[in-house]
């Protein structure tokens, strides 16, 4: 799941860059650079919660069909 | 009315022809009914209630008395015993000698027979519980179709992880083929890209929960490739998949609650936290490292101070040894000088010769000049060292 790694990965790194802020000694260019890094992802992160819908996908007992039960309303 | 007072009976002895009636009539019994309340006394002493629909019994089996299962409430049982009277409570209760399952007490057997022999074999070992991923993206969920539980876990992960797609296996959850299907469906959710299993019913009977109890599901929890969570039952069933699962969860809903520790609320406050405090954060950073350059410059200016002062001292320590050795050897030349010129104007004090015995001469009172002629017989004052002497001037030869 590309889309799981990546959104669980853009909380770990945002917790990362706030840690970064307050304790890592950076110069300032870096420090600049990973507070835009933290706003894109939080950004990207906010989009991503606000489009999400749950998605139910059904396995039967055969995988991929679900015939032989009955499926889920 | 008229009673005769006389007769009237104590408490105590009332209590004991009851005792005696009781003990003597009830000597030898098998009672049948369901455990109650039932308490294991840290005494030792094992205390419950047998009931049936219509009545309830107090029972106690003493410490000492062993039975080769866990009693349980709910469970049927034939206590084997007799009735006692309890006096200080004036009430009777069966003493046990002992207990036997009965029904659902065969399964309980059967519970306790297999927890000991995988409990045994590791299967219950903390240390493969497995630690749950914190965002789960994909979620298996094994259940009845039908049924509240499904419900339950579906509108749970639906509030909260609204994201995360659910890879829901239909499962028969009860009866002939359960645990057969319990298996199947742990195996293909596990070929799923789900990160946790969530296996589960709602609450039954023994019977009905059985399936969860078997070697089979047991197996296949401890074999699972992917976390598992087993919700099965009430808050008070516990199952051998339960103990098995990476994670027990008391309730369906519960279950889906815990495989969601970061529900989308607290995502999204996180995140929208984050859009708001990077800037303040970052302004501090840029703050702190302002007031840190200045530090750096108060130190460095600081420093040339002190050297400037101790450049300073060092020089007016300098200066005043060489001001002080200036006015010594001045103070030296001067008074050298001065004794030279004291010297000086001694030699050049005109009484300086009375010293060496020379006179001065004063004519009226005035010294006098070389110039000056005397007369005969003119006093004059000799002026010596240590006196004065009036001299009268006799020309002439005096040896005349």
């Amino acid at each position: 799941m590309k889309k799981s790694e990546s959104f669980e990965n853009k909380i770990e790194r945002i917790e990362n860059i706030i840690d970064e802020l307050d304790n890592a000694e950076l110069p300032l260019e870096e420090l600049l650079k990973i507070y835009e890094e933290g706003m894109k992802l939080s950004a990207e992160c906010r989009e991503f919660l606000n489009k999400s819908e749950q998605k139910i996908i059904e396995i039967g007992k055969s995988y991929g069909k679900s015939d032989s039960v009955q499926s889920l309303d | 009315m008229q009673y005769n007072t006389k007769s009237a009976l104590s408490v105590s002895v009332l209590t004991n022809k009851i005792r005696g009636v009781l003990e003597n009539d009830f000597s030898n019994l098998l009672v049948q009914g369901e455990i109650s309340n039932f308490k294991h006394h840290s005494s030792g002493h094992r205390y419950f209630t047998l009931k049936d629909e219509k009545a309830q019994l107090k029972c106690v089996l003493w410490r000492g008395k062993n039975l080769k299962f866990q009693p349980r409430d709910g469970m049927q049982v034939i206590a084997l015993g007799r009735l006692t009277v309890y006096p200080p409570q004036g009430n009777y209760q069966m003493d046990c000698d002992d207990l036997k399952p009965l029904g659902e007490g065969d399964l309980y057997m059967a519970f306790e027979a297999l927890k000991a022999k995988l409990s045994e074999k590791g299967y219950f070992n903390d240390d493969r519980k497995r630690v749950l991923p914190r965002i789960p993206m994909a979620i298996g969920v094994s259940t009845s179709p039908t049924g509240a539980a499904v419900q339950d876990i579906l509108s749970t992960l639906k509030r909260r992880l609204p994201f995360a797609e659910i890879y829901f296996r239909p499962t028969l959850v009860q009866g002939e083929g359960a645990a057969e299907d319990i298996v199947d469906a742990i195996n293909e959710l596990q070929k799923t890209p789900v990160e946790i299993i969530i296996i589960g019913r709602g609450g039954g009977s023994i019977e009905d929960l059985w399936s969860y109890n078997t070697e089979i599901v047991a197996d296949a929890v401890y074999n699972s490739t992917k976390p598992v969570i087993s919700a099965v039952g009430h808050e008070t069933d516990f199952t051998i998949a339960d103990f098995v699962a990476d994670l027990r969860a008391p309730t369906p809903t519960a279950a889906a609650e815990m495989v969601s520790p970061l529900a989308v609320d607290d995502l999204m406050f996180f995140v929208n936290d984050t859009a708001a405090r990077l800037p303040l954060r970052i302004l501090n950073r840029i703050n702190m490292m302002k007031s840190g350059t200045v530090n750096k410059y108060e130190k460095i200016a600081s420093r040339r101070i002190n050297d400037e002062i101790n450049r300073y001292n060092q020089f007016v320590d300098n200066s005043e040894y060489i001001f002080s050795n200036n006015v010594k050897n001045k103070i030296l030349n001067l008074s050298s000088a001065l004794k030279r010129t004291e010297a000086h104007l001694k030699s050049l004090y005109p009484m300086a010769p009375l010293d060496k015995g020379f006179a001065a001469v004063k004519h009226a009172n005035d010294y006098i000049h070389k110039n000056d002629n005397l007369s005969n017989y003119d006093i004059i004052e000799l002026i010596r060292k240590n006196e004065n002497i009036n001299v009268k001037i006799i020309k002439g030869d005096l040896k005349k």
